[in-house]
């Protein structure tokens, strides 16, 4: 969940499930014109044969891992599988509206054969795709990954088991080229399991899942190979892979160089970086558009921070003192300034899947969405907080909130201050209360030692299996990612229906069906989305603010 | 000085194994490996946390003097255990080593050599206009956020370069990954990229060693035996560097000593905001990600650390001193 | 004695400025706040991060709040905190310093050990260890806890001063008048280290104020939305050439009171002339 630590100016990143390896990194698009002025992605899109041959690319970016297994519990963190993708493959591709797509470097085709009695997915592997050692890609590969990560199995260190504990049975099909996966139970994103592939040969036994991978990555099978691990720069170099099947990268060779986010603003003055995402940092976006030669790309990114309720608190424990509390704060207010002076739009975020630029965002707040503060104070007394003096009081007990954050979230600070503000003025109390950044979760969220809890969602193009352990009613007593406690078996059973879905359509009809109870139960108040935003030089094509989009490796090059 | 030198080595002998072993035991109990894991969203399966916590030898079910044992056996064989993410500890620190000692070396003397030259002239011109502008020069260093003197040092940095059409100063990194050139061209790059670190490096001693040794050689300067030395008829100049500096360095000496000790844990923000990847950022991030065998071994390298800084500062004393040859212990 | 050194004290064109500039400074701590309307909590929602204006005199931060006001309430707290970490940590430094270095032997030997073991573990580590246990606590432990890192290396050097003053002829002759050690080492040891501990103390006074942001930063000490100048300072620095206002009134007033004290210990170490600390007077 955390990102890294200190340097991060930004708040507390979460993902609800395992983030699909292909996300990119981006924001979700302009579908059905909710952009509200902000773009789906903006990356100086370029046809490829505008694009120069050859030259270096040089990317910031906030990880370096001795761990490259992915799957690997001790494995990497959003950034670092970025760098991955250029080198392992993903066998589908997001566009900057979240529509997922087979990668036919990859897959020839992929789709369900069968929904009765079971989900079956069939693939079929391209048959010019091989691993780096001379092995061709296969069923056995899906096999290994499934077996690694199906939870059953102790002696593999895994990080999630979201989908693959649905899987019933890997087999080969017609050849060692076609895979025929059978769900025990059905899930909707199955697309966004099996991605990155490993190869089998080096995943396969408990010690080469937790060896194989450390300092090194030793089979790949993409555009690029890697060439050089410095682990005292802390920097991996890639080069163009002669032995790729598909189209030619334009790029020689990138290098990925792990930099904390206060020296990027100045190694891209420097000229030693091509590109760096300034995050919610006016100050660097500051420095680096007055960069010569440098362009800044920006679209709406796929994060949103938001604001949870703990439900289980014996303030916010009614539905109308969540709701009161949630009308009391003006986020536009928020949202304003957080965004200041980063030249985006500033709007609020009114859906808890799907963020406002993704196909299936749907306004679903209702009155919540509106700053009421009238409201919010007729809600209180309904409750039975009556004013007396400045402070709203029950039966001679002031109404006061715990506001906790983790310490080093210099955003989720910020937006404290505001917000303790507006609820001042609402008659209500809200301490602020900094906790250890690796206590947050642990020692304060789930054992639910807080009223309001602000952090961030990581936005992916599959939202809706993540759901369900966050919306969902606490099962045996585990309140999962659930930290608010609020639910209901209507909403469950709506969640369980959005994933189980086969259907994409439906499954996004289903899930802001579910976003609809969300926002009634007042479970969190999202606040907005975050942008992207990304400074890179003028010549640098195909490549900046992503979105949802996943970049096109063998594509990004320079044009002088 | 052999008998000396014994002493230290012994002493060393006893405090490295205590303070390694306190720092072992007080870092498992305060760090909490398993919420670093388990905080991962989604939650990983509880099992597989498990599986990794014992492979670790972090695993908080197991007792506390059961994992220091197996923890100290390592150590004893040179084996300092494994990173969170699965790479060797020793290796780890070794190159990180490395990297702070080329960061911090050459701006630390650097720094305290030009501090004890600003101290000594704004000694012997108190209050003249120097000596007021060093003052507060340095105090000023002192007040300001180091991440704040290197930027504002990259910008000064640009404008040279933009002045002069070439790129005279680079400040990300010890070199630039993946450059060609042979090895000239290598050792260019990294003297390139070392000045803007050494600077800002250098500021720190160059204030704190200054301010120390202006006040001591203000008190030595008054001294009886320098105004014996003077009444000697040695010219003010000679006496002043003979006989003055040569006491009054002597806390400036210690203060380096020690002080470059705490830089190699400190450096944490000079690291980050230029780039390389030495001791100070591996402490924060370790602690930060509740590696409790990074901490340890890092404190281990400390507890080594602290005692040579005492040896170099004593031995400075001792030679440079004329009060303790010249009487004897006391 | 005393009253001869407070007469030069007051006396001295240092000393003087340096009283004179300290004390306008804790006046405008604690007088000027009354001079705007806007108090260090207020959130003012209709300006983000707006530079200085004839509405916020030094401007407001992100979420809107004065800088003035936030400043000034800053530097009460920090004046406070910097002086007594200050005089604290220099005297726990002379006092084991002095104590080691004159009594020698197993004393030395045990108080340089504690003090290197000290050493050994990093700031850092010591503050996310005890923290946990001390938070909430009073602000008068923060201060403890800060002093207690700031000691040591200045005890080292103190100490190795100490043995050398030992031998001097006039620390050997109060010895042989039958002095007992503590009035050795306060009339004869401690006034000729008087230039260093000042020199200390001064550059205590700053390494608090900036410090302590550290503490803040493990959950301790200064609560948000509470500020002391060295978390002002702090939030500031990466703005410090985009948005200047966000970090020179901090850093400005903090180079000011620097400034005042190393005067007022200037003054003071001329006034404690080593000379004439030599004969008890």
């Amino acid at each position: 969940m955390t990102r890294r630590r200190r340097g991060m100016a930004g708040t507390l990143l979460l993902a609800a499930a395992a983030v699909p390896f292909a996300s990119g990194c981006g924001g979700a698009g302009g579908a059905g014109g909710a952009a509200g002025g902000s773009a789906a992605y903006d990356i100086g899109l370029t046809p490829r044969d505008q694009v120069r041959d050859g030259g270096t690319l040089r990317l910031a970016t906030t990880e370096f891992p001795a761990q490259w297994n992915y799957w690997h519990l001790g494995g990497t963190g959003l950034d670092a599988a970025r760098t991955l993708t250029a080198m392992m493959p993903s066998l589908f591709r997001s566009d900057q509206n979240g529509r997922v797509t087979a990668d036919p470097d990859y897959l020839t085709g992929a789709g369900i054969t069968r929904t009765r009695p079971k989900q079956v997915i069939t693939y079929d592997i391209n048959p010019k795709a091989v691993w780096s050692d001379g092995t061709p890609l296969g069923y056995r590969d899906f096999q290994a990954l499934w077996r690694a990560c199906d939870g059953r199995h102790r002696a593999y260190q895994i990080t999630a088991s979201t989908g693959y504990e649905r899987i019933e049975s890997v087999e080969r099909g017609a050849s060692d080229r076609q895979v025929v996966v059978t769900f025990a139970r059905p899930f909707g994103e199955w697309r966004g399991l099996f991605s990155p592939l490993y190869p089998a040969k080096a995943i396969g036994t408990p010690a080469a899942w937790d060896r194989a991978w450390v300092n090194r990555i030793p089979i790949t099978a993409g555009p690029f190979r890697p060439e050089r691990i410095d682990r005292t720069a802390e920097t991996v170099s890639v080069v163009r892979d002669p032995g790729w099947w598909g189209r030619r990268a334009k790029l020689d060779r990138i290098v990925f160089r792990y930099l904390a986010r206060d020296a990027m603003p100045g190694a891209f003055a420097g000229g030693e970086i091509d590109a760096f995402d300034v995050g919610p940092d006016a100050a660097a976006y500051r420095r680096a558009v007055v960069v010569p030669g440098a362009v800044v790309r920006g679209a709406a990114g796929p994060d949103f921070s938001q604001l949870t309720f703990n439900g289980a608190s014996p303030v916010l424990a009614g539905a109308d003192v969540r709701r009161a509390v949630a009308m009391a704060i003006d986020r536009e207010a928020v949202a304003r300034s957080a965004l200041q002076d980063l030249g985006r739009p500033v709007r609020p975020l009114n859906d808890h899947v799907f963020v406002n630029t993704q196909e299936g965002y749907r306004d679903n707040a209702g009155d919540l969405g509106r700053y009421d503060p009238v409201r919010a104070g007729r809600l209180l007394g309904r409750a039975g907080w009556e004013p007396s003096g400045r402070i709203r009081r029950k039966n001679g007990r002031p109404l006061t909130l715990r506001y906790v954050y983790p310490v080093s979230a210099a955003a989720s600070r910020q937006s404290g201050e505001l917000i303790q503000a507006m609820l001042r003025r609402a008659g209500m109390r809200m301490d602020l209360r900094p906790v250890p950044d690796s206590d947050f979760f642990d020692k304060y969220l789930i054992p639910g030692d807080f009223d309001l809890a602000p952090f961030s969602w990581i936005g992916t193009p599959f939202p809706i299996s993540g759901m369900r352990s966050i919306y969902g009613r606490p099962r045996d007593g585990d309140p999962q990612q659930n930290v608010a406690r609020i639910g209901s078996r209507r909403l469950d059973a709506m969640l369980d229906r959005a994933t189980a879905a086969l259907d994409a359509a439906t499954a996004r009809q289903y899930a802001n069906r579910a976003d609809e109870m969300i926002w009634d139960e007042v479970h969190s108040l999202t606040l907005y989305q975050r942008p992207q935003i990304v400074p890179v030089r003028r010549t640098l094509v195909n490549w900046g603010a992503f979105g949802l989009y996943n970049p096109v490796w063998t594509d990004v090059g320079f044009t002088a | 000085m052999a008998g000396f030198l014994v002493r230290r080595v012994v002493r060393c002998a006893v405090l490295v194994p205590v303070a390694a072993s306190l720092a072992y035991l007080l870092t498992a109990s305060a760090l909490h490996p398993r919420a670093a894991l388990e905080g991962r969203g989604p939650r990983p399966p509880r099992g597989s946390v498990d599986a990794r916590l014992d492979e670790l030898n972090l695993n908080d079910a197991t007792p506390l003097p059961e994992r220091y044992l197996t923890w100290a056996s390592g150590v004893l064989h040179g084996d300092l255990g494994r990173t969170l993410d699965g790479a060797p500890v020793a290796a780890e620190m070794g190159r990180r080593i490395g990297v702070s000692l080329r960061l911090l070396l050459v701006g630390a003397v650097l720094g305290g050599v030009a501090g004890v030259a600003a101290g000594t002239l704004g000694a012997a011109g108190q209050y003249r206009l120097l000596d007021r502008l060093i003052t507060v020069g340095a105090l000023v260093v002192l007040s300001v956020p180091v991440v704040v003197l290197a930027v504002l040092l990259q910008t000064g940095a640009q404008w040279v370069n933009d002045r002069t059409g070439v790129r005279l100063l680079e400040w990300t990194g010890e070199y630039t990954p993946a450059e060609p050139g042979g090895v000239l061209g290598h050792l260019g790059g990294r003297l390139r990229h070392l000045v803007l670190p050494t600077v800002t490096v250098a500021l720190g001693p160059f204030a704190v060693c200054g301010r120390y040794q202006r006040g001591v050689m203000l008190d030595v300067l008054r001294a009886d035996f320098m105004r014996t030395a003077v009444a000697k008829g040695l010219r003010r100049r000679r006496a002043l560097t003979r006989h003055a500096l040569r006491v009054a360095v002597i806390p400036a000496v210690t203060f380096l000593a020690y002080g470059f000790a705490a830089m190699l844990a400190g450096a944490a923000f000079t690291e980050e905001v230029f780039g390389w990847h030495g001791m100070g950022e591996w402490l924060i991030d370790s602690v930060h990600r509740e590696d409790v065998n990074a901490v340890a071994a890092y404190t281990c390298f400390a507890a080594v650390l602290v005692p040579v800084a005492g040896l170099l500062s004593d031995a400075a004393r001792a030679l440079l001193d004329p009060r303790v040859r010249m009487c004897g212990p006391g | 004695m005393i009253r001869s050194v407070i007469r030069s004290v007051i006396l001295g064109r240092e000393a003087a400025t340096g009283l004179v500039l300290t004390a306008l400074l804790v006046v405008l701590a604690f007088a000027g706040p009354y001079l705007t309307a806007w108090s260090w909590a207020d959130v003012d929602l209709t300006a983000f991060r707006e530079p200085p204006s004839a509405r916020h005199w030094l401007g407001t931060t992100q979420t809107g709040r004065d800088m003035y006001a936030m400043t000034l309430h800053g530097m009460r707290r920090s004046l406070v905190v910097g002086f007594l970490v200050a005089v604290l940590s220099t005297g726990m430094a002379a006092l084991v310093g002095t104590v080691a270095g004159y009594a020698g032997g197993w004393v030395d030997r045990g108080l340089m050990w504690a003090v290197d073991v000290l050493l050994v573990f990093p700031p850092v580590l010591v503050v996310a260890i005890v923290s946990p246990a001390l938070r909430g606590g009073s602000p008068l432990l923060f201060v403890l806890l800060l002093a207690a890192v700031m000691w040591t290396v200045t005890s080292r050097v103190v100490r190795g001063m100490t043995i050398s003053l030992r031998s001097q002829g006039y620390v050997v002759a109060a010895r042989l008048l039958g002095a007992a050690p503590p009035a050795v080492i306060a009339w004869h040891i401690v006034p000729n280290l008087a230039s260093l501990l000042i020199v200390d103390a001064t550059l205590n006074v700053s390494a608090a104020v900036v410090g302590e942001t550290g503490l803040s930063y493990l959950g301790f000490g200064v609560r948000p939305p509470d500020v002391s100048l060295g978390t002002i300072i702090a939030d500031g620095a990466p703005s410090a050439t985009a948005f200047p206002w966000l970090f020179l009134p901090p850093v400005i007033v903090l180079v000011l009171v620097v400034v005042g004290v190393n005067l007022v210990g200037d003054g003071l170490r001329d006034a404690l002339d080593p000379a004439s600390g030599r004969s008890p007077a």
